[in-house]
This record gives C-alpha cells, structure tokens and sequence, in this order.
C-alpha cells in the first residue's frame, strides 16, 4: 500500500508522543479480540485507558441519496475500581433518525479469556425523547478490557469535525474516511494531525485516515487553558458530487440564504409603529443602541415550550410580544436597513474552543453571530439579551470573522477582530479604610469602575432587575459572605445605556468589618488589608509539565489605591510587605505584573497597585513565570499589618 | 412491581430534591384530589387511582420555577387516561398534545435497566394568571403497594382531597402516619353498595425542605390503605391481613429464578471454606468476596425489581443489585452449612415498621441474616463497598428486618444501632514551624464505618485523587499545601494513614512574632444547620468518637504568649471538649467530639446548640497563638 501525506496544516502542536498513522486499520468486529501489547508504564496512576478508539465514517450513495455510516470500535482497559464502575455498563443513545445496528461487545480478561455480551442481554430503553441501548458487561475483574462495537446510520449533515480529544488517556485514536466516487469531499486537519490516503482503491473510492497514538489524559485542573482550543481535529464536508456546481464558498452560507436568519421585510405602516416607539437619540451611533435596546427590552424571548410556527409574519410578531431567538436579530437587522444604518453580519467561532480558519469553509464554524459598524468600528450581538451595542464579547476577540453584506449580491470579506486594551478592559478600585478607635472594627468606603468585560458582566445582571432588586443584589456584591454589616451601597452607569457609554459603571459602598481584624494582643491587632482588593486565583507550583499554553480571557488591568487611616498612637509595623513586585517578560517586552508599593504620610497610608496583563495568550514555558504575577495578587489579598500601640 | 434495588453510596445517602421552601411566588395546587377505587376483576382485586391537579401560577417566578410537572408510574400501573391543558387568564384552554409529552424508562441514577416510567408534562403557553390542569387515571392489579396519600406538598395547597372506595365485599385497613397533628376532615359514608372514605384538608402551607432532615415520610401526615381480604362468591381471600401474609407473598416468588449450583459456585464456596478455620472467619470472607467480587449494576426492569436472579448467574456475572448479591451470599453459605436468611428490610428513609404497616411499603432493600452463637442477628449488607462486617451500614440502622427462616417461618429482629465507639477515629498532628512554612507530620487512626468510609475512598480513587483526599484532611488553602508523603495501612480493625505536609498561609512572622494558625483539621462532621422554620430532626447517620491531638513545637527561644483557655459544650446528642496544654517545648492542642443519639438524629434544640458550637469554634479557630521571644 502506498501512503500519501496530504494536507498538513500545523497550527499548534499538542503534548503527544507520537504520531504513527502510516498504516489502515481494519474497522470491525472480530470472532476474537485482537491481540494487544501496550507499554502499561507508560500509564501509571490511570483509572482507564482507551486501549483504542477507531472510528471510521462512510458515505455512499444509495437510492440517489447521501448515506452516512460510523462505525465505532473502541476498547478500554480498566485499572481500578473506579474504572470497573464506571465502566462496567455501556449506554448507546439512538433514535429512529439515528439507528444503531450490529452492535455487540464483550469483556476481554487478562488471561485471554472473553465473555461476550449475547443478543438477548443487549437492553432497550427509553431516557426523554432519546432511546438507548444498554449494556453490562460481565464477569470484569481490574485490568480487564471491555470492547464494543457498533454501526451508527447518521443523516448527512454536511459538515463534520472529528475531535481527538475523548478526554481519557488514549493508547491509539484512529479514524477513516471513506467516500464512494460520486462523493464530494472537502477536507483539513488541525493541531498538528496528519492525515493520509490509501491509493490502492482502483474504484474511485477515496479512504483517508488519520492517527494519533498515546494521548495523555487531560489534565482538568490547570487553570488558564482552553485545552479544546488545541485539540487536534479533522473537519470536512460531504456531499453528493451533482449537488455540488462550484467550490465551497462562504457565500453560499450567507445567513439570509440558510433558515435561520431569514431576514424580515416590514411593510410601511408596521415599520412606522415600531420605528415611532423607539426613543429618539442624541446622535446617529446612539440611535443604534437604542434601536437594539427597545427591541430587546419590547419582546420577551418566547418560550422554549412554545410552538414554532414556521416564519411567522411581523404582524403576528408584534401582536405577540415576543421573539424567538431566530428571529431577534432579524427584526433588528430590519429595523437598522430601514433607518439606513450601514452594518455587516458576522461569524466567527468562540476562540476558547477553537480560531476560526477563513480559508475552509464551514458552515458550522459560523457559530457566534454579531453585527459589524464598520462607521464606528463596534460591535452588536444581536442574539444575546444581556448585553447591548457597543460591547464586544471577550470570546469573539482575536479571531478571525466572516462578515456579511446585508445585500446577498455582495461578496463575503474577511475580518479581523483584534485584542482588548488591557487600559481599557478595566477594573479599578478606589478604597478608605479607617480603623475605628476601639481596634475591633474597620470602616471601608469603597469605589469600583468597571469597564469593558467586568462592566458587561455587573450591567447583564443589574440592568435586567427591577429597581427594588437591585439594592438587595449590590448588598451581595459587596458582602457575599455576610461578614460585613454594610452602611451604604451605591451604583452610577447601571442602566442599559451603560453598555453604549464609555463610563465606567460605578459601585460605591460603605460596610463595617470585624472580620478584617484580629486581636492578637492588648493593644495590638492584625489587619488584613488585603483582603480590600477581594479573592484571588492562585495558581500551584505543577509537578508535572505544563499541558497547555496559557490562555485568559482578555488582556485587562486593575488598578486599585487603598487609603490607610490608623488611629493617633498607633502605628504599623510591617509596612515594606506592602511593597511587591513580580512581571514577566517574553524577548525584553513586558507581558504581565503585580505592582504594589505605599507612601506613609502622618498616620495615612496610601498604597498603589498596579496589576497587568497586556496579553491573553502566553507559551506554556512562561507558566512558572506567570504563576508569581497571579499569585502575587493572592499573595496581597492576605497580607496583613501588624497595628501596634507607639 | 415495587422495586427493591437499594444502592448505597459510600459518600452517604442524600437527598437531591430541589429545595422549593421559602420561595415566594410558588405555584399554588387549587385542587388536588385523588380518589383510589378497590375493585375486583376476573377474580384479582384492582386499584384505580383518578387524580386531577389544579396548578395555579401566580407570577413569572411560579412559571419558571415549574413549567412542567413529571408524572411518575410504577412499572406494575397501567395509564388509562391523561388530560393535561392550560387555563390562559382570559379563560381560554391550551390542549397538550401527546406528541409533547415525553416518556423515560428507569428511576434516575439508582439502576440501569427499569420500567418505572417518568412522563414530562411541559404545559403550553404558561404564563403568570393560568392554571394548569392535569386528569389522569392509573389501574394497578397489585394492591401490596399502595400509594401513600399525603396532606401537604412541597407546593401550597388550597384543597387536598383523597378518597378511598371499595365494594362491600372487599375488607380494608388504613394505616395513618403523623395524622395527629394535621386538620383532616374524615366523611364516611356508602353508596350504591361502596364504601366512601374521604379525607380533606385546606389551605396547607408548602412544606418546608430540609435537606439534612429525615425524608418527609417520617414527619408529614399520610395514609395508606391496606386491602385486608375480598370475598368472591362467598369465600373470603386473604390479601394482606398480617405480616405473615406479606411474608408468605415474598417467600413464593422469592426464589422463582431458581437456586440451582454451578461448578463455579462450588470452587468459591470450597475456596472460602478452605480460607476459614472458623464460622465465623467464613461469615466474613464469605462477605468480603461478595463485596470484592460483585458490582453493583441493577437490573430492575419486570420481575427484576422485585426477584433476584439465581446465584450461578450473579457470580457469572459478577454484577448485581442488593436482591442479587443476597441470595448469592445465602447460597454460598449455605453451600458451606451455614443457615442464613434472606431479609426484606426498610432503609431510614421508610418510618414503618412491619407490624404497624405489612405492604411493600415498608420494604426497599434485601440484605442477609446469619444467627450468631448468641442467638441475636447478624446482619450483611454487601451492597455498601465501604461496610464493615460486623456492623450494619448506617441506613438500616435502627430499622426492622423480616428474615425468611422457611416457607411457613420469619421472623422480624431490629438492626441494632452502632454504639458510639466503634466509630472511632483519632488524629495526631505534630506541627514544627519553618519560617512562615508548617510541616506537619499526620497520624490518622480511625475504626469501625469511619475507616470504611477512607477504605472506599481511596478504594475508587486514582493517586491523583488521593493525594487531593489526603490534601483534603488538613484544613488549608489546597494550593499552599503539599503533600510529602502518605502511608496507608489498613487492617481488618482499623486504618493509618500517615501523611507528611508542609502547609503555608498557617504562620505569620511579623515584627518578631510568630502568629500561628494550629487549628489544622477540622473535628466537625458538618457544618450549620438550617434551623429557621424547622420543626424537623437533623440526620447523623452515624453515632461516633471523634479525637484530634495538635503538638505544636516552640521554635527554639520562643514561647506562647497567652496560653488559650479551654472550654466544654454540651448539647444533648453531643458533646465537645477542647483543651491545652503546655508541656516543656510544646504546646497540646485536645479536641473530642462525642455525637450519641439512639435515634441517629439532633433535635432541633441540638442542632440549635450545634450552631452556638460552631459559631464559638470559628472565633477561636480565626484567632492565632502569638509566640514571643523568651
């Protein structure tokens, strides 16, 4: 058999050992298992290893229709008895769409002995709308196998991706694809996977396979990583050659030309109503804000229970009061055409799960939807009730869009959409604490300004509740762990307008505190000061290698100034603690600090800090680097001073 | 078919109902009414249970907080009828379609095959002002589990009716719980040859959820019909007249499946008996191989649910329910001479003893009986992979088992309560500082269900999840604790685990001073009890004795500036002692807890006085010990 390697896009490399993929596997079940010689110390202090999982997707033609087979093949060895119990029993969901057939399994023993799994105990349920068959497997002691195998009749979607990424340790993933030669099909891999072809077929038939040999199991507690970003993956599309005239393209998944974002034409007298009801605006910028808020805050998102109808009409639509979510932001794009307010339709993916590669097309990758002002060079969801133009989401940041004309004539572009400014994605405080002259309380007058991110994140919340709500919710805020007796509570900017402007959203509050105190002596306290900026993350010293690159959300800043007020004939002891300073730099540019240092004027103390991260995106090989800076804040957020009498 | 397929879950029994207590804004029932109608068919006495629900949903929290409800059927009910449809506020009615509404096999996580049937009932186009309407009629031909009627839900009530009806010839007893308390209306009365019982109660307050409690069966007030005999032509039947009847209906399907040997069968048995130079070390290994050798996988669909399969096929298996893994175990030892019983027997979620209550109500769970030299009861539950032989697991204790002697014969024994001290546990902790850093070296000692409890752990666990346990068992930030070392021994009596730590976050150096946190590991079970609005007991689970010994070594040239002072809190299921002590270079920190309740349970005053514990422990334990220079 002659292998050829063909299209190998290497974006990132994931931590594999190996990859082998040189030789097809034949994908079925054997009278007997296959015989197989796995390293086991290479897996030590595992509770399961996928001994292997291959699957192999086949699409024919029968009956002038596109027929899509999976078959799945996998085996799992079980090494304690956690393992044993959780899987010792099988469930295969299926529905009349999607039929399993040929399903059979059995237990492997370490000496070599099976017990397999007769027909008669293969079980048949019902859990909700989805039916199952179930399976237990007999007879398993620890360090057996349990195989299984089966055939999965899937409609054709078109799009397909393949993940390597099971989330167990894995000693071999293998998949196949194997098309008849009236099958279109368009396909790439990701994350370092190669994939080839077998060119012994003579009929036309293409086969295609890919390989990936010991994947270590994921490590689900590092924090700051979106492991499924770098996942390796295959993505494809199928389809029946005739149906396909022309190369994909994006254009052809124009979202007026797809069901889901038919767009809504309003004749004149509906367009008048709703158009007259929208409070006018200061400026044309505003008038879009004000456009999606009364769109939004007008129709209420019709319920999940609720029936579909097909496209219902705009009349029924404002008869109703309501919206479905597919149909939100085609009234706002209506609405926004009418006024005359140019805006593009965009798509991109969700950069914590994967980046959004504009040279393949794939309809499924158009997964987050968002308005474009290429004006005002801002941003709208129009499917998301929480959040109002101009805030861009932090997961649609430094990707990769598709954008739209609203006229379908039109060409799609393309669209960076570049970082946050770490100045402005801010959260900043302003903070007085007076130490109250019995030494057994504090008074802490706080002033946060929320900008960006965290501002969207307190507005979604804030803005939807009803006035007598929000009190309650602020008093929450500043105290969730009811620690703190709170005197006042205050917040500036909290409307839905908020998310227009570029004020921050300001949170006052006033609260009593014991807590931060401790008497450690006559005369003497600890004063957690600390814990003013509120709790950190903290990052542990990893024993083992780091798996994935550091990822955060946004690059984002905050900056925070605590005034000290000690009593007359006290006086603060350990006052350098408070001068801390940790940053990283890659190649001399500076990419993260925790900066924090006082200035003692009289009995005031006035500290500053200066926490950073100019980045979102960090090479694991900085881990050790980054973990100082964030453990730096957590390290602030329990220091305390030691107040004596002078 | 009532199932019995108890599983229990090493970490503990718990409820997962969503609290709906102290919600305003629920979802009102205006009617809630059930009529259960005995009648006889071809001979078979039937029951046919007619319920219609009026919901009313008040505001937008009400609907969302309930915008379907899940009809739950027995596998052995027959759904005649169903009508659900909303009431919108202008009057008008919103059919649900059975298209809409969707079925599930099983009974949640408990087991993996079943055919008790869940049907969600979402109701269209519910919003604040409708009331939802639901009618639905379920036949059941099995009368020795009859479905309890209660007089308060987890919704307010405006009107709760249940009626009983049942032909003159059909004799019937009602067992009544908690009902003394409750404002039931009684009416009897008869009718073109039925008798009528029908109780009703008003405007009943939602009942308020405690997840730690007792389940509600124990503390709201409910009825249960029991069909005594029915005459047919004259000659009466017995149904359920006695516990003797319940236990005759058991004994004759419980070994339907049959009970033959296998060779397999014989080898184990031959095996344990070779291994065993006592009865008693066979009653143990006996146990301990079912506990080793069977995993818990149930099966409960049909007659699975209430009849265990045969024990050649369970240890071919190797899996089972509680059904399954009892008879396996009467039949080995049997194979080996020993006469033990199979035993039907409540777990402390049922109230009910057998006398009082002689249905399938009573029952959830099989385990084995095996009579000691004594004369009393052993009892071997080997569904719990965390149990001790010897001690029967916390949820059948207290509870009465029905133990098969032979076709004609029973008896019922109460699982007695595991005495204080064999749950025992004891922690030593020797606490040396380096600058800010605490190295700590462990010792943990603990006995009876309490070393079953880490058996189990770390019986499931992988070394990274037990390293996170053994991290677990100092009380400090998990990322400034590492862990140096960890030795487990564990033997029949008792486990060690010996653990190494260095622990930051727990010293602070300043201006001198030392400022130390000793208060290492937590002695405390559990945390606060929900007592606003309680009237319910706190569960304990288990009786116990609880040590832990904290020696904190003076740095050299330092000693402890203020001596802490002890102190003693009683409450009157527990009691909770702490103490220090100086002695030459160190200081001894002794804590005991003693939890004893004969009903495994602390009043709402104890569990008031748990608090006022609490409360003073967190103001000590937040407090450090202040070293100075000598």
């Amino acid at each position: 058999m002659k292998n050829i390697k063909i299209t190998l896009l290497v974006l990132l490399t994931l931590n594999m050992s190996s990859t082998l993929g040189q030789q097809r596997v034949n994908i079925s079940w054997k009278a007997r298992p296959e015989s197989i010689d796995i390293d086991m110390s290479k897996w030590e202090d595992l509770s399961v290893l996928f001994v292997y999982n291959r699957v192999k997707s086949k699409y024919q033609k029968v009956n002038g229709k596109l027929k899509h087979t999976r078959y799945v093949h996998q085996r799992l060895r079980l090494l304690n008895e956690e393992a044993l119990n959780s899987f010792n029993k099988l469930e295969i969901p299926y529905t009349d769409e999607y039929e399993v057939t040929n399903l059979h399994a059995r237990s492997i023993h370490q000496d070599g002995t099976v017990t397999e799994i007769l027909a008669d105990d293969i079980h048949e349920s019902n859990k909700g709308e989805v039916k199952v068959k179930l399976i237990a497997f007999e007879n398993l002691a620890i360090g057996d196998d349990v195989e299984y195998y089966y055939e999965w009749n899937f409609p054709n979607t078109g799009f397909t991706a393949i993940d390597f990424n099971p989330g167990l340790a894995v000693h071999q993933f293998y998949f196949e694809l194997e098309t008849s030669k009236d099958i279109y099909l368009d396909l790439k891999p990701y994350n370092g996977i190669e994939v080839y072809e077998d060119t012994t077929t003579t009929d036309g038939t293409q086969i295609l396979y890919a390989e990936i040999n010991d994947i270590q199991e994921p490590n689900q507690e590092e924090q700051f990583a979106f492991p499924q970003r770098y996942a390796p993956r295959v993505e494809y599309y199928t389809a029946l050659s005739e149906t396909v005239k022309q190369p994909l393209s994006w254009d052809q998944f124009h979202p007026y030309k797809s069901s889901l974002y038919t767009p809504m034409y309003l004749e004149d007298r509906q367009l008048k109503k709703i158009i007259s009801a929208i409070p006018s605006a200061a400026s044309p910028e505003k008038r879009i804000f004000e456009i999606e808020n009364y769109i939004k805050n007008t129709y209420k998102e019709g319920s999940a229970e609720e029936e579909i109808p097909g496209d219902r009409s705009i009349r029924e639509v404002i008869q109703s009061q309501y919206l479905f979510p597919n149909e939100l932001p085609s009234l706002i794009a209506a609405v926004l055409q009418a006024e005359g307010i140019d805006f593009k339709i965009g798509f991109t993916t969700n950069r914590m799960l994967k980046d959004l590669d504009t040279q393949f097309v794939n309809e499924f990758n158009q997964e987050l939807l968002f308005y474009y002002f290429p004006e005002y060079d801002k941003y709208m969801m129009p499917l998301d009730r929480a959040t109002r133009y101009s805030y861009l989401p932090f997961q649609l940041s430094e990707n990769w869009a598709i954008l739209y004309d609203t006229d379908t004539n039109k060409s799609y572009t393309t669209h960076y959409i570049p970082a946050k400014d770490s100045r402005k994605n801010a959260h900043n405080h302003v903070v007085t604490v007076s130490i109250l002259s019995e030494l057994d309380s504090v008074q802490i007058s706080t002033e946060e300004a929320l900008n960006d991110d965290s501002k969207s994140a307190a507005l979604s919340a804030l803005a939807s509740f009803e006035p007598s709500q929000v009190q309650e919710s602020l008093k929450y805020i500043v105290n969730p762990d009811e620690t703190q007796n709170v005197l006042e509570v205050g917040v500036e900017n909290a409307d839905w307008s908020g998310f227009y402007t570029e004020k921050p959203l300001i949170l006052k509050s006033k609260v009593n505190s014991t807590d931060m105190l401790q008497s450690v002596a006559p005369g003497e306290v600890l004063l957690n000061i600390g814990s003013v900026i509120g709790r950190q993350a903290e990052l542990p010293r990893t024993s083992n290698e780091r798996q994935h690159d550091i990822d955060m959300t946004a690059p984002h800043s905050l900056i925070r100034e605590i005034t000290l007020e000690v009593p007359a004939g006290y006086k603060v002891v350990n006052l350098d603690d408070l001068r801390m300073n940790k940053s990283l730099s890659l190649e001399g540019k500076e990419q993260c600090f925790f900066r924090s240092d006082y200035v003692l004027n009289g009995n005031t103390v006035t500290i500053n800090i200066d926490e950073r991260y100019l980045t979102s995106h960090l090479p694991k090989e900085s881990y050790e680097g980054f973990r100082e800076v964030i453990n730096a804040a957590a390290e602030f957020n329990k220091l305390e001073l030691l107040i004596t009498k002078i | 078919m009532r199932k019995i397929f108890l599983i229990f879950l090493w970490v503990g029994i718990t409820v997962s109902t969503q609290s709906l207590a102290k919600v305003s804004g629920l979802p009102v029932f205006k009617n809630y009414t059930n009529e259960a109608e005995i009648y006889l068919l071809n001979g078979k006495p039937m029951v046919r249970y007619h319920t219609q629900l009026a919901i009313y949903y008040p505001s937008d929290t009400s609907v969302e907080l309930m915008p379907y409800y899940l009809l739950s059927l027995n596998s052995d009910m027959e759904l005649k009828s169903l009508n659900v449809y909303t009431q919108l506020p202008n009057r008008r009615k919103v059919q649900l379609e059975p298209k809409d509404m969707s079925k599930s096999y099983g009974g949640g996580d408990n087991y993996f095959v079943g055919d008790d049937i869940e049907i969600k009932l979402p109701f269209r186009k519910l919003q604040p002002g409708c009331t939802a309407y639901i009618d639905y009629i379920i036949d059941c031909d099995d009368l020795r589990y009859f479905r309890p009627m209660y007089f308060g839900y987890f919704l307010p009530a405006e009107e709760i009716e249940h009626t009983l009806i049942y032909p003159e010839d059909v004799k019937v007893k009602i067992f009544s719980k908690n009902m003394q308390a409750a404002n039931v209306q009684k009416v009897q009365y008869q009718k073109r040859g039925k008798n009528f019982i029908k109780y009703s109660t008003s405007d009943t307050p939602e009942i308020e959820f405690f997840e730690d409690a007792p389940s509600l069966a124990h503390y709201q007030p409910h009825i249960i019909p029991i069909l005594s005999s029915y005459e047919i032509d004259g000659v009466t039947h017995k149904y359920l007249d006695s516990v003797e009847d319940l236990y005759k209906y058991y004994y004759s399907i419980v070994f339907r499946n049959g009970d033959k040997t296998s060779p397999e069968l014989l080898t184990i048995a031959e095996d344990l008996k070779s291994q065993s130079p006592d009865r008693q070390t066979l009653l143990k290994n006996t146990y301990k191989w079912i506990q080793n050798n069977i995993r818990y996988i149930a099966f409960e669909a049909g007659e699975g649910g209430l009849i265990p399969r045969a024990p050649a096929e369970v240890c071919q298996r190797k899996f089972g329910d509680c059904k399954d893994m009892s008879n396996l175990m009467v039949k080995l030892l049997k194979l080996n001479d020993v006469d033990a019983s199979l035993t039907w027997i409540g777990t402390r979620s049922i109230p009910y003893t057998y006398e009082e209550l002689y249905t399938m109500n009573t029952d959830n769970h099989m385990i084995v009986a095996v009579k000691n030299d004594d004369n009393s009861w052993l009892f071997l539950d080997a569904t719990d992979p965390a149990g001790i032989f010897g001690l029967p697991t916390p949820a059948i204790q207290g509870k009465q088992a029905l133990i098969a002697i032979d076709s004609q014969k029973y008896t019922i024994a109460t699982v007695p309560v595991i005495e204080k001290n064999k749950n025992f546990s004891e922690y030593k902790l020797d606490l040396r500082l380096d600058s800010s850093i605490l190295k700590i070296d462990a010792v943990l000692n603990s006995k009876g269900i309490l070393r079953g409890r880490i058996n189990s752990l770390l019986r499931y666990t992988n070394k990274k999840e037990s390293d996170n346990f053994m991290k677990n068992l100092i009380d400090a930030n998990q990322n400034q604790t590492e862990l140096l070392r960890s030795d487990v021994v564990d033997t029949e009596q008792e486990v060690h685990v010996t653990n190494k730590y260095k622990v930051g976050g727990k010293v602070r150096s300043v201006a001198g001073y030392y400022y130390v946190y000793p208060y290492i590991a937590s002695i405390l079970p559990f945390g606060t009890v929900t007592v606003e609005n309680r009237t319910v007991p706190r569960d304990i689970e288990l009786n116990r004795v609880l040590r832990n010994e904290t020696s904190l070594h003076m740095p050299k040239g330092y000693r402890v500036a203020n001596m802490p002072e002890g102190f003693e809190f009683r409450g009157q299921s527990f009691t909770y002692k702490l103490d220090y002590q100086k002695k030459s270079d160190l200081l001894i920190l002794s804590e005991e807890l003693v939890i004893d309740s004969p009903e495994l349970s602390f009043s709402v005053e104890d569990a008031i006085k748990w608090n006022q514990l609490l409360t003073k422990l967190k103001n000590i334990y937040s407090t450090p010990v202040k070293l100075v220079k000598k």
